[in-house]
């Protein structure tokens, strides 16, 4: 017999048993309160924190509603303490506002004497906050990010009443022949909300592959404004122009503005890199893009790579309309709050099994093939420090075999190999003669090599680090992995994404590992999030 | 109830002013389920109380009660429901008398509770070489957070406690100043988990004592929304039913067998793990109800709740083949289908490279494969090296073992296998026994009669009329004292109408309906269609449906 699919715990996570047949209804009940943690196969693990309550309450869902969704769901009597945390923390929101004034200035409206004076004594918000009458503060327009941080930090939201401004109005519409899927259509609903003050920011989690440009798209033809995008480097600043050309009747010209040109345009495209370029004087001249540009839309592509001076604007930035694009939200800086509270909280995520499943991304398989150190190494590896021995096993020649054996089995295949160390990826072009993509390559050539790749003229790409992220390559169905950056999570999953639009084949992940060293370590972390998203990677010994 | 009405209901009941003992089993006995239904809350209680106690002492039971027993119990004793089977001992004469409720709560709000895994989660850490004596591990917010529901300020107190029982009794040793498993590690963990906090509360009792503690144990783990100001009652009832002195209820708070609710208390429940458990690809077991002890010995805790959840790392698998176990245990543990193949696969790894390193506690180390041959090159291990025993072979300082380990570490890896030997497997330790768990009646037959609590009515109506017709002197409530029903339980107003039909001879009916309107008569005026929701009483027709309160009385009280 079937049971209740919801399994909360006392801390608030809440797990959702997906061989229940109610589990889908229940996830979408629970979704718009709450954190999708992790997805693997048989349970996906949810969190209440009092930043999703408040952004459900900033919605229309109260607390009772809340309470009212996870009793129809869950298996057990919900523990006492977790409807108080939903009931005490819901009924904090609305008792800080934060109002238009004159010109310059913001007021800050708080109606609880306790709130009213814990704010007065913060030393922090000292530096922002006039204190105006017993109830209320002033301050300046451009602090209102970080002065919602602060507030947030401490446990006290603010409903910030004042409207978004759009920018300059353009005529941007989609082409007509285009179809959005469900998901993304989903996906934009979720960030405008429904319209009033506190929705129209915010970060939009879908896996690779599966269209997050389009969602970005979407998001411009709602709004028709002067819009800006941030993207990760050069190639997929091409990327976004060549999509917007090909999938919208935009007319006018797209800016590019990056190392090597500096056009500003009502659409403009840029890189973070150009924006944190930081002269001798410790100035960021690229920072007045951002902040004079008279922008109504930011959308911030792989927003997870957001760089710290660029945290710093964007809570400068909080009267613009401004979305977020991510696959991993996974810092290794554990900075994800500060995404959220900066860019907004995340509005939209989806399980990247149920996409697969769908047909929205491949279907991949992902392998990690161990294989020994050649014994002549054995003593150099032993008596290495750490570092120096996670690279011996990294560049291990023995993977180049296995390289070879993998390309003879998925011949015809389109491929990439991808590696850390370039001394490494050289010997792999020395060996099999494919063309190499590194951060010495210039644009111009990068642009051509992934045309080439596209239009099949090139089977096998050989790419350093710089494709890790937002490189599109639609019929791209292996990587092989012979090194990567240490145990980073986040880089595994982007490198498994560059192989997951959907195809009519299967994708294959080959992750090429030294047994019993550092890096099978390193490995293990790496593939940590992509477990949790119910990826498992099969074992093979090579010897 | 006044000795005049004892008196006329001996008379009528049994036809003579002193019954024999089988006469009152008879009547007790054909009219049980009506009896247990008319107690009061504080009857069903004592009843209980005395029909779950294993030697019910009335002098004891008396001193327990306090000034109110006495009359509370002879209350019984004049209904013939309890009597003295012998001498200052008690029997309660119903069969089926025993409630766990309202002795224990209200006996709502079931699953609400963690399921009781501290002592599981001790013995993992302990196996894992992560516990310190005197270090900080304990107050740590991971550890913390092992035990969402747990007491905080309690916790870290308590866990010392345990693992000072648990030396006492063997199951861990000090090795250094980490807990390591000692010699009757493998046998604890494989008990019930109440046995085990049994031994970790009490280390030192004898089996008879023991037997009582456990009793103690499931009586508290069966507490369910009790209001604390009920808790002094409750734990009086507990001392009185196992025999083990069980006031305090901080004890069972440490350990957490007692969860602290706020305004109630709730015993941890001891579920049975009926769905068995789940393991992903992200080596996380999820285990709804209690945690099987295996997989607590592979696997580190995460947290432990409703769901326990545990993650299994290179680390807690090397621990595991520590105390002997290989790569297939774990497997067929986890049950060979449902692993991810990715997973096994990795197991099986694992213990292969667990088995490449095998150091002896004798400090005889037998090395083979990469391990040997990286062995003598390491810098300086000459100096730990006593004699060359052979290929891969070698007789190593005992003294200095943790020096040479950290100069191996740091060439083959972090994790090593720990040093097995004569000390790790035979080091004397005291004897423990695998006590079973007592039986307690009321757990063991379900009671036929579930449990209604019932107030003293604030009508007197059956009192009334009998006070009218001169059975009854002064304002005395004897409305319970009659087979009745109230008006919410329509099988057994079924039931008593149907008696009434087939008994006309002996009974009168009290009819009370929903608008406060009474019908006494005698069971000849009663006609009930069997199947019929209707009854024709007094000529009318009446829904049964309508009827709050129904009382039988023998028809000589009127």
């Amino acid at each position: 017999m079937s049971e209740k699919p919801l399994l909360i715990q006392s801390d608030r996570t809440i797990l959702l048993d997906l061989h229940q047949e109610s589990s889908d209804k229940a996830r979408e009940d629970i979704v718009p309160f709450t954190e999708l943690i992790k997805s693997p196969e048989h349970v996906h693990t949810y969190q209440i924190s009092a930043l999703s309550i408040w952004n459900a309450v900033s919605s229309g869902i109260d607390g009772e509603e809340m309470i009212r969704r996870l009793e129809r769901w869950s298996r057990y009597e919900i523990d006492e303490r977790v409807t108080f945390f939903i009931r005490d923390i819901s009924s904090r929101y609305g008792d800080l506002t934060l109002e238009e004034t004159d010109g310059e200035n913001l007021i800050l409206k708080v109606s609880k004497k306790k709130f009213f004076l814990e704010i007065k004594a913060s030393k922090m918000l000292s530096k922002m906050l006039v204190e105006n009458d017993s109830s209320s503060f002033i301050l300046d327009r451009k602090n209102r990010g970080n002065v919602k941080l602060q507030l947030i930090k401490m446990g006290l939201p603010v409903d910030d009443r004042v409207r978004l401004e759009k920018g300059k109005p353009i005529d941007f519409t989609l082409n007509s022949s285009f179809s959005p899927r469900n998901y993304q259509i989903d996906a934009v609903k979720s960030f405008f909300g429904d319209g009033r003050p506190g929705t129209g920011f915010g970060v939009i989690v879908l896996p690779c592959g599966s269209g997050k440009t389009v969602v970005g798209m979407m998001a411009l033809e709602k709004l028709k404004t002067r819009t800006l995008i941030l993207a990760p480097n050069v190639t997929s600043v091409h990327q976004w122009m060549n999509e917007i050309r090909n999938k919208s009747n935009w007319k006018g010209e797209i800016g590019e503005y990056t190392g090597e040109k500096k056009e500003i345009k009502d659409i403009t495209v840029s890189t973070y890199q150009i924006l944190t370029y930081c002269n001798d004087e410790g100035e960021y001249p690229h920072f007045s893009l951002l902040r004079d540009g008279g922008w109504g839309f930011v959308i911030y592509d792989e927003v997870h790579m957001l760089p710290a001076p660029v945290f710093r604007i964007t809570a400068e930035l909080q009267s613009m309309y401004r979305l977020g694009l991510t696959a991993t939200l996974v810092r290794e800086d554990g900075k994800e709050d500060e995404v959220f509270s900066l860019v907004g909280p995340k509005r939209f995520d989806t399980p990247w099994s149920e996409l697969e499943k769908r047909g929205f991304i491949a279907k991949a398989w992902c392998h990690e093939i161990r294989i020994p150190l050649p014994e002549s190494l054995e003593i150099e590896y032993a008596t290495a420090g750490k570092k120096e021995k996670y690279k011996i096993a990294a560049t291990n020649e023995k993977k180049l075999d296995v390289v070879g054996k993998l390309l003879k089995k998925h011949e015809g295949e389109k491929g990439l190999i991808i590696g850390q160390y370039l001394d490494q990826l050289k010997k792999v072009k020395e060996k099999f003669g494919f063309p190499i993509i590194t951060g010495s390559t210039k644009n111009s050539v990068r642009d051509e090599l992934y045309e080439k790749f596209r239009r099949g003229d090139v089977k096998t790409l050989i790419v350093s680090k710089v494709a890790n992220y937002a490189i599109d390559l639609p019929d791209a169905s292996l990587l092989i992995q012979i090194s990567g950056t240490f145990g980073s999570r986040q880089e595994e999953a982007q490198r498994l994404g560059r192989i997951l639009r959907p195809k009519d084949r299967d994708s294959h992940f080959y992750t090429i590992v030294t047994e019993y060293s550092e890096e099978e370590t390193y490995a293990l972390n790496r593939q940590k999030f992509l477990s949790e998203q119910g990826y498992s990677y099969t074992l093979e010994k090579l010897s | 109830m006044n000795e005049e009405i004892i008196e006329k209901r001996n008379w009528i009941y049994f036809s003579k002013k002193q019954p024999t003992e089988d006469e009152v089993c008879a009547f007790l006995s054909r009219n049980e389920e009506e009896i247990i239904r008319s107690l009061e809350k504080d009857d069903q209680e004592l009843l209980s109380l005395i029909a779950l106690m294993e030697n019910p002492e009335k002098k004891t039971l008396l001193q327990k009660l306090g000034k109110d027993g006495e009359r509370r119990l002879s209350k019984l004793e004049a209904r013939c429901l309890v009597k003295e089977e012998r001498v200052g001992i008690l029997k309660v004469a119903l069969t089926d008398a025993s409630s766990l409720y309202p002795l224990f709560g209200s006996g709502d709000g079931d699953g609400r509770s963690a399921v009781l895994d501290f002592p599981l989660v001790l013995l993992s850490l302990v196996k894992s070489g992560k516990i310190k004596k005197g270090g900080k591990f304990f107050s740590s917010s991971a550890y913390l957070q092992i035990f969402p529901t747990l007491e905080k300020t309690r916790l870290p107190y308590s866990s010392e406690r345990a693992l000072s029982s648990l030396e006492s009794i063997g199951v861990v040793n000090l090795e250094g100043n980490v807990y390591v498993p000692g010699g009757n590690f493998k046998k604890f963990a494989f008990f019930h988990p109440l046995l085990q906090l049994s031994y970790i509360m009490k280390p030192s009792l004898d089996e008879k004592e023991r037997e009582r503690h456990l009793k103690a144990l499931i009586l508290v783990s069966l507490i369910k929304n009790a209001p604390a100001e009920g808790m002094k009652k409750i734990m009086r009832n507990i001392t009185l039913i196992s025999g083990f002195e069980s006031s305090d209820i901080k004890d069972y708070l440490d350990y957490g067998l007692l969860d602290d609710e706020g305004t109630s208390f709730s015993g941890r429940a001891l579920k049975e793990n009926k769905n068995g458990f789940t393991i992903s690809s992200d080596w996380r077991v999820l285990s709804e109800g209690m945690t099987e002890s295996a997989v607590a010995l592979f696997s580190n805790p995460i947290a432990t709740d409703r769901v326990s959840i545990w993650e299994i790392t290179k680390e807690s698998l090397f621990s595991y083949f520590d105390l002997g176990y290989g790569d297939e245990d774990v497997i067929s543990t986890l049950g060979k289908e449902s692993v991810p193949s990715a997973l096994s696969e990795r197991i099986r790894s694992y213990y292969e490279e667990y088995s490449s390193f095998s150091p002896t506690r004798v400090l005889y180390l037998k090395l083979s494969g990469r391990a040997e041959r990286l062995f003598e090159r390491i810098e300086g291990i000459g100096n730990y090296i006593i004699e060359k025993a052979g290929d891969g072979r070698y007789i190593m300082d005992e003294e200095r073992e943790s020096e040479w380990r950290e100069l191996v570490s740091k060439t083959l890896g972090d994790v090593l296998p720990r040093t097995k030997g004569p000390l790790f497997s035979t080091s004397t330790a005291p004897f423990i026994s695998n006590v079973e768990l007592p039986g307690i009646k009321a757990l063991e037959d379900f009671r036929k009669y579930p449990y209604t609590p019932r107030s003293v009515s604030g009508k007197k109506v059956v009192s009334s009329l009998l006070s009218a017709s001169g059975f009854l002197v002064g304002e005395k409530n004897v409305d319970d004292a009659f087979p009745s029903a109230d008006g919410f339980d329509y099988q057994m107003k079924m039931r008593i109408l149907e008696k009434a039909e087939k008994e006309r001879d002996e009974y009168a009916i009290l009819i009370e309906d929903w608008n406060g309107r009474n019908a006494l008569g005698l069971c000849d005026m009663l006609i009930k269609k069997e199947g019929d929701d209707k009854v024709i009483f007094l000529h009318k027709s009446i829904d049964v449906s309508t009827i709050y309160k129904l009382t039988l009385i023998p028809r000589a009280f009127l």
